[in-house]
């Protein structure tokens, strides 16, 4: 199980603000958030781990140390004729968390929610880093990725989160999952990427287009929601 | 100019000897002939140097195979076949050192320590099997390769080492290294030949080649594989033919190679046409000739200093010298503080950082290497590593993910004698301090010639010009009037007589003198004139950035004034304050709640009341209804959630003075309790902890349950604390149920609290039928609601 924790140089200012519901062109002390993202970045412990399976296109089943079948019409269009899936898992620790909650009980409150967003943007950049490297190593051998997708995206359901954990091996960096299918720590992604061969078709467009959340979602960064 | 080989493994797998599980290096010891007969193809093919089929054959990449007890026996197999293709020829051997696959600690999980041993090992086993050229190749991160050239190096000190880099498109490696940063490494480290292969074609990878060779004077290599491959019919296919790939031999040599081979996807045949290419090939025009600069590496950045390079900053702040505080969390194995100072001062535009772990009755060495570790994951600004120790020297510097400043050594010959070696064996820059027998010279002629006597023994333990620098050493001006100026000659005489790199610090200047920060920032534009490259001082001092700043441009080095005009422009003339003071107390109250200003409120406060207003009308006229407007702007989408907090904890300053200034105490009437609480299996809890905050804020006892809190729990709190008002709240869909179930509880208990329900995925559908009283969608619905139940 390759691990490859990523490192946290910056935490994208705007990034935070738009997971913290503030819109880019509204004015809003940088300094606070300077602050927050500073304060995530020292406190983050980022780990990731991943790990190669084949998968069976047909009937959809995954093909890892324990088998399941992935539900869901839209990721299954997504994996399509894929035959190698690479599972993986990124978190950034549970210290962050606590912190949280300490400022919210000290009344610290612009703080607390601030580093929940940077915490939020620290999280997915360490996807993002493990995301790259996984492209890396398979556009080497003549693959194209899929870009991530996780459970709970689309119709993919939040059920099967554990069996995801189980397959990634996610408890080698401290990754759990409750019997409500939620990871401990919170800042923490599991997703599955599809290796398709160069020669075929392009990719499903990646982004906000797909998601059930799409025209609701706080953190849409288009103008028009 | 010579020519390497080519792939080994696309070979193997054309003539059936990689089956899917079978270890490749395994084949010197099973098929010795067919491995001869490969590398017998690529000598007839016109290779000057072949690579020995060791690439995977360190003990940790055996682990795949569960071959590392066999790690020693394979690489020394391998040399063996190549020497015996060899024999009668003038070809030479490359005992090839590839990745471990793993990453070190703390981007991965595998001790550096680890590493070095498997390489070590590996090195031992090819210079036993005679490889001529230890060759470490398809490197994606700086550690590793430091690693396997650190144990080259120990293991077999008389072989050269040729060492290759991965890029990628992007021209870093996967983990961020440049061609300059990892040239500059290389090169300090004491690799012979350097550069890089696989991953890009010649078209992608020349131009990476010809970056090393505008930072180094080392001859260079480069190895692309044939373009990038393409998967048909579940083969791996190159693009680039052996005509093609022979096509870019003559860009290879203008970029300043000299070892040119191929990597993936080439083949004895390419191998042939880029003999002929290089044959008939016109050796390069000179190659560019470095500049004498300093150069310090972190992982991902490089950072010049002398030789006419724009002055750099080097910040101070993490030294636990004279600050208790921090010595005492440094002690006690706390390192915030310390990561924070880092990305403070990154930030506020040092380009180096010193670390300095000088705390009395720890470790040193275990702080400083812990601190080095931590740091460089931070900041991509390297590390000036701050010891006069051996011990700590050389801890901290094994594992620096970069080429590191030591600061620093003296005249002492012990000290030279044990701090030299260390740096030359890890490729560090060292300060040089006028520091001897009889202490610190008064005169600059006497720092001179004893910075000189130590550039002599350096240069004679084999460290470069370059890898030099000279600090001319303060003195504070209260206690002897001419310290200053001898410093700045001093400086001055560094630049002329031996035209080193120079560092210095500042406060040591105004030391007992009133008006410090002034003081020191005088001294840094004077000592910036006369010479200085690098100053170590505390960037986030605004008056010592802005001399820098000033000094910067007057020296000519801030291309059309832009990073000056950018500090200096918005200066406004006169400060205009947002909350400018017009309008009665109370209107200035509601102003300053709605702007967020905890800061000023306790001001405000203070007015209000002095003018007799009663305070229980400044909580409601004031501060309530200022918390109500920016509870509707949210609403409405007029303004944000921060903004919103922000409006909170003015409120929480605003009544923090309210208690502190009343004799008789400030009470305002509780209104609830309300019980609040996220249901059991959910362990979120950002939108409950913000809607306590606002309940707070508007007079409401909140008893916080936490998360994850089960029904009895919240009914039996509810019952005994005889809470009017419950609010819960679930984020997810698998929690959603609890809701209900807490409700039915609340309801069989006969409780007459009223719920309010919320959380990303409720609607009012949900609530309605799960029995809540109501659905709050935000927090200050969620407050609205609860002073109608009340009766507000």
């Amino acid at each position: 199980m390759p691990i490859f924790n990523g490192t946290l140089h910056e935490i994208d200012m705007n990034e935070t603000k738009r997971y913290a519901g503030l819109k880019a062109d509204r004015p809003f002390p940088d300094a606070v958030v300077a602050e927050a993202c500073a304060a995530v970045q020292v406190l983050a412990a980022p780990r990731g781990i991943f790990r190669q399976c084949g998968y069976d296109p047909q009937a959809h089943e995954l093909l890892c140390d324990e088998p399941f079948t992935i539900e869901g019409s839209q990721i299954r269009r997504h994996l399509g004729d894929a035959e190698i899936a690479i599972v993986m898992a990124v978190t950034i620790g549970s210290a962050i968390e606590d912190e949280i909650d300490r400022l919210f009980q000290t009344k610290e409150y612009t703080k607390g929610l601030l580093m929940d967003a940077a915490a939020t943007t620290a999280t997915e950049m360490i996807a993002d880093q493990l995301n790259h490297y996984i492209d890396n190593i398979t556009v080497k051998k003549g693959y194209k990725t899929t870009w991530r997708y996780s459970p709970g995206y689309g119709d993919w359901p939040l059920s099967q989160q554990p069996a995801m954990v189980r397959a990634i091996h996610a408890d080698q960096i401290g990754i759990t999952v409750t019997s409500s299918c939620m990871l401990v720590p919170r800042k923490s992604v599991t997703a599955i990427i599809g290796l398709k061969r160069t020669d075929a078709g392009p990719c499903e467009p990646s982004g906000c287009a797909g998601c059930t959340m799409h025209g609701t979602c706080a953190s849409s960064c288009t103008s028009d929601s | 100019m010579f020519l390497l080989d080519g792939a080994m493994g696309t070979l193997l797998q054309k003539q059936g000897y990689l089956t899917p599980g079978h270890c490749p290096e395994l084949s010197n010891i099973e098929h010795p002939e067919a491995i001869q007969a490969i590398h017998r193809s690529y000598i007839e093919a016109g290779s000057d140097f072949i690579q020995t089929n060791s690439f995977g054959a360190n003990r940790i990449k055996l682990g795949e195979y569960d071959l590392s007890h066999r790690a020693g026996e394979i690489s020394l197999a391998a040399a063996a076949n190549a020497k015996a293709a060899c024999a009668g020829t003038a070809v030479k051997v490359l005992g090839d050192m590839g990745p471990t696959g793993k990453f070190i600690e703390p981007l991965g999980d595998i001790p550096f320590e680890d590493v070095y041993e498997a390489y070590a090992e590996q090195a031992r086993a090819l210079a036993d099997g005679g490889a001529d050229i230890l060759l470490i190749q398809t490197i994606i991160d700086v550690q590793e390769m430091r690693a396997a050239l650190l144990a080259a190096k120990t293991i077999a000190p008389a072989m050269p080492v040729m060492c290759e880099f991965t890029f990628n498109e992007d021209g870093r490696t996967i983990t961020g290294t440049t061609p300059e940063a990892a040239a500059i490494l290389l090169e300090a480290l004491g690799a012979d030949i350097i550069g890089a292969n696989c991953s890009l074609g010649p078209g992608k990878l020349i131009p990476l080649i010809q970056r090393m060779a505008a930072v180094t004077s080392l001859p260079l290599v480069i190895q692309p594989n044939a373009g990038l491959p393409k998967l048909i019919d579940g083969e791996t296919v190159f693009p680039l033919g052996p005509k093609e790939m022979a096509a870019y031999v003559q860009d290879m040599v203008d970029a300043g190679a000299t070892y040119i081979g191929g990597c993936c996807g080439t083949s004895p045949a390419h191998l042939a046409a880029m003999r002929q290419a290089l044959d008939t090939a016109t050796a390069t025009a000179k190659r560019p000739t470095p500049d004498k600069a300093t150069y310090v590496t972190s992982r991902t950045a490089v950072v010049a200093i002398g030789s006419g390079k724009t002055p750099v900053i080097i910040g101070e702040r993490i030294n636990p010298t004279g600050r208790k505080a921090l010595q005492k969390e440094i002690r006690n194995g706390n390192f915030v503080p310390v990561k924070t100072d880092a990305i403070r001062q990154a930030k506020a535009g040092a380009k180096l950082l010193d670390v300095n772990m000088g705390v009395p009755g720890i470790d040193q060495s275990i702080a400083m290497e812990r601190a080095v570790r931590e740091i460089s994951m931070l900041v991509d600004t390297p590390l000036v590593i701050d010891s006069t120790d051996p011990a700590v020297l050389e801890k901290a510097l094994r594992i620096y993910p970069g080429r590191a400043l030591i600061n620093s050594v003296n005249a002492d010959p012990e000290q030279l004698t044990a701090i030299l070696p260390i740096a030359k064996k890890y490729g560090a820059a060292v300060l040089c301090l006028p520091i001897g027998p009889g202490g610190i010279p008064k005169t600059a002629a006497g720092r001179l010639n004893l910075v000189r006597s130590i550039y002599d023994t350096a240069r004679k333990a084999g460290l470069r010009h370059e890898d030099l620098l000279a600090d001319p050493l303060v003195l504070t001006a209260a206690s002897d009037g001419s310290a200053p100026s001898e410093t700045l000659r001093t400086l001055r005489a560094y630049k002329s007589e031996l035209g080193i790199a120079t560092i210095m610090g500042l406060s040591n200047v105004s030391f007992g003198l009133p008006g410090r920060p002034g003081l020191n920032a005088a001294f840094l534009s004077m000592a910036l004139a006369a010479g200085l490259d690098a100053p170590i001082m505390n960037p986030l001092q605004t008056e010592l950035m802005d001399a820098y700043r000033r000094s910067l441009l007057l020296l000519g080095h801030d291309e059309g004034a832009r990073a000056y005009v950018n500090r200096f422009q918005d200066l406004p003339a006169t400060a205009q304050p947002q909350d400018a003071p017009t309008g009665t107390p109370l209107e200035q109250i509601r102003q300053a709640v709605r702007d967020g200003a905890k800061d000023s409120i306790g001001g405000l406060i203070h007015n209000a009341l002095d003018a007799h207003l009663d305070p229980l009308v400044i909580t409601s006229d004031g501060l309530t209804a200022a918390m109500t407007a920016i509870g509707d702007d949210y609403g409405q989408g007029r303004c944000y959630l921060p903004q919103v907090m922000m409006a909170a904890e003015t409120m929480q300053a605003a009544f923090v003075t309210l208690k502190e200034s009343l004799p008789s105490g400030f009470a305002m009437t509780e209104k609830g309790p309300f019980v609040i609480a996220t249901v059991k299996g959910d362990v979120h809890d950002l939108g409950k902890n913000i809607v306590t905050a606002l309940l707070e804020n508007n007079g409401y006892k909140v008893i916080d349950l936490g998360k994850d809190v089960s029904a009895d729990t919240i009914v039996q709190t509810v019952q005994e604390s005889k809470a009017p008002l419950v609010g819960l709240s679930a984020l997810m869909t698998t929690t959603m149920p609890q809701i209900d179930v807490t409700i039915a509880a609340l309801k069989h208990a006969g409780s007459p609290a009223k719920v309010i329900v919320g959380g990303a995925v409720l609607t009012e559908e949900y609530a309605h039928q799960a029995g809540a009283d109501a659905y709050a969608d935000d927090a200050t619905e969620a407050v609205r609601l609860a002073n109608t139940f009340i009766g507000e």
